[in-house]
């Protein structure tokens, strides 16, 4: 299904401009059928923002667990086309091709900046230098496009088909709303009533020494949360960051830890963990490649148990999958 | 004969350091100011600064709409203008911002990353520094980047980027200010990892009176 907007809707539906949206319930999307796995996305939202369960029921932070997590290797990748080029605006070509500039002498390569996966397994990304939202099938095959008129920074599914977009030259963040037949409206301005991902997946995170930090989910009134304990232990080795990816529906937390060697140059390795609520590693992901050409915006994506990396290259930009689920 | 002896004349005061905007001391306070209000600035996008005509054989897309309201000084590669200079650029009808695509012209305006980090540290005339002669007026650092650096310092990846140093997150990763391309203007960035900045090392302006 080809939402309004797409490109073979004729010029005149392939974009829609901020601006020119609606606003209030007119704008409300009607429920589509097959949409069952955006109910378990959005309990998995509410639980990340902190509803009650048995695993959130103390505050103190349980004792680190001195099991390992055993690690896993890549499961798969899909590849997608795309093409350095000099002028964006005229770029020609498939519209499955995404778009990457070259940098160089003091300005860096952009690309593809930020993705989410699909209830149906497949993609959306951000193709920022055409200004639009490419749709991809989950073996990466093209869908269609949506001109959005601005650079995208942060693009999230939300349940009913809807799409939460940051524009990246003002930090806006708009909302594209799905009616019944599956077509995005004009956008309209997020409100705080709008279910923001971003925020509820990155929760709490801090760095409490060299080798331990802790994770949470966001504070909530209405319930209490237990921070998971993250340790880090390497030879000569420290954590220098980490970032909580988020919860899924049983309650594992989802964590990128970054560690390097001190020193005055910046070089790191990223490891990905899944972590029972109290805290015990279930399965560990430290085979993660960082060559990008264009760094993104966002680089991880969890979703159902699986770990999705968007890593633009120079003339591809593939996307990574881990399958934690064989360790559940 | 005896000659008295000969008097004693207090010494003359040394002579006060002659300070000017290319050696004037600067505080850390100074430069995070500094570049808290270019990513502050707030400035009107009037159709007349969407377009530039000089740039020729690559199309120009202006990054915003007409009297659009942004917050940031516009990312202009090759640029290190200051908010006087944007705002006489501005009026003038330049294009305000522009890319490598673009290529140095006269008819935009705005700051690329190291005129952006040069301006914070006090270097305001002209585009004088790039990311490959920083070493001129800065001193590269020696400690662990992921613990000692302080508000103020800078990461730089010669031929690359550079960025401003404004301090660490609860979660480890560093803040900074940059004047980035893909964001079209500087910014206070909260959400970049220490894996954006592989290769990036830290330096320290020369100028500063508080290292």
């Amino acid at each position: 299904m080809k939402p309004s907007g797409a490109r073979d809707r004729g010029p005149g539906l392939r974009g829609i401009a901020p601006g020119t949206a609606g606003h209030g319930p007119d704008c409300a999307p009607a429920q589509r059928p097959g949409a069952g796995w955006l109910l378990s996305a959005g309990c998995v939202l509410l639980l990340a923002a902190g509803c009650s369960s048995r695993e959130t029921a103390s505050k103190a932070p349980p004792p680190a667990a001195p099991a390992k997590a055993s690690p896993l290797s890549l499961t798969r990748a899909v590849t997608i086309p795309a093409a350095v080029v000099a002028d964006p605006a005229r770029a020609q070509g498939s519209p499955g091709i995404l778009t990457l500039s070259e940098g160089g002498d003091d300005e860096l390569p952009e690309g593809p900046t930020t993705f989410d996966v699909l209830s149906d397994g497949g993609f959306v990304i951000a193709d920022p230098l055409r200004q639009r939202l490419v749709f991809y099938d989950p073996s990466g095959q093209f869908r269609f496009d949506l001109l959005i008129h601005f650079s995208a920074e942060r693009v999230r599914a939300l349940p009913n088909n809807a799409l939460s977009v940051v524009r990246y030259q003002t930090g806006e963040r708009y909302i594209y709303q799905a009616d019944s037949a599956g077509q995005y409206q004009p956008p309209r301005l997020a409100t705080a009533n709008d279910p923001d991902p971003d925020a509820a997946d990155a929760g709490v995170a801090k760095l409490e020494s060299r080798n331990l930090a802790t994770v949470s989910a966001a504070p909530s009134p209405n319930s209490e949360t237990v921070p998971v304990p993250v340790r880090f232990d390497a030879v000569g080795e420290e954590m220098v960051s980490v970032q909580r990816l988020g919860l899924d529906a049983r309650l594992r937390t989802y964590v990128a830890i970054e560690a390097g060697f001190p020193g005055e140059r910046v070089d790191v390795r990223t490891i990905v963990r899944k972590y029972t609520g109290q805290g015990q590693p279930l399965a560990e992901i430290a085979d993660i490649p960082l060559d990008y050409f264009a760094h993104p915006v966002d680089e991880f994506r969890m979703r159902d148990g699986v770990l999705y990396q968007l890593m633009p290259k120079a003339s591809e930009v593939r996307i990574n999958m881990w399958d934690t689920n064989s360790r559940p | 004969m005896v000659h008295p002896p000969a008097p004693v004349t207090p010494a003359a005061p040394a002579p006060a350091p002659v300070t000017n905007a290319a050696n004037a001391p600067l505080t850390r306070a100074q430069v995070i100011e500094t570049a808290d209000e270019l990513s502050r600035y707030t400035w009107v996008c009037k159709e007349a600064n969407r377009h530039a005509a000089c740039v020729r054989g690559v199309t120009y897309e202006s990054d915003w709409q007409p009297n659009q309201q942004v917050a940031g000084m516009p990312y202009h590669w090759g640029g290190a203008d200051g908010r006087e200079q944007f705002e006489r650029k501005l009026r003038a009808g330049l294009g305000a911002g522009s890319h490598k695509r673009h290529g140095v012209n006269g008819c935009t305006a705005g700051m690329d990353c190291s005129g952006f980090v040069a301006y914070c540290w006090g270097h305001k005339s002209g585009h004088d520094f790039s990311t490959s002669t920083f070493d001129g007026l800065a001193t590269r650092l020696t400690g662990n980047v992921y613990r000692d650096l302080k508000p103020g310092d800078a990461l730089n990846k010669p031929g690359t980027h550079i960025v401003l140093f404004a301090g660490y997150r609860p979660d480890g990763g560093p803040i900074v200010y940059e004047a980035s391309g893909a964001a079209g203007r500087v910014i206070r960035n909260d959400r970049v990892t220490w894996s954006r900045l592989t290769g990036y090392v830290s330096v320290r302006s020369n100028r500063l009176v508080d290292p």
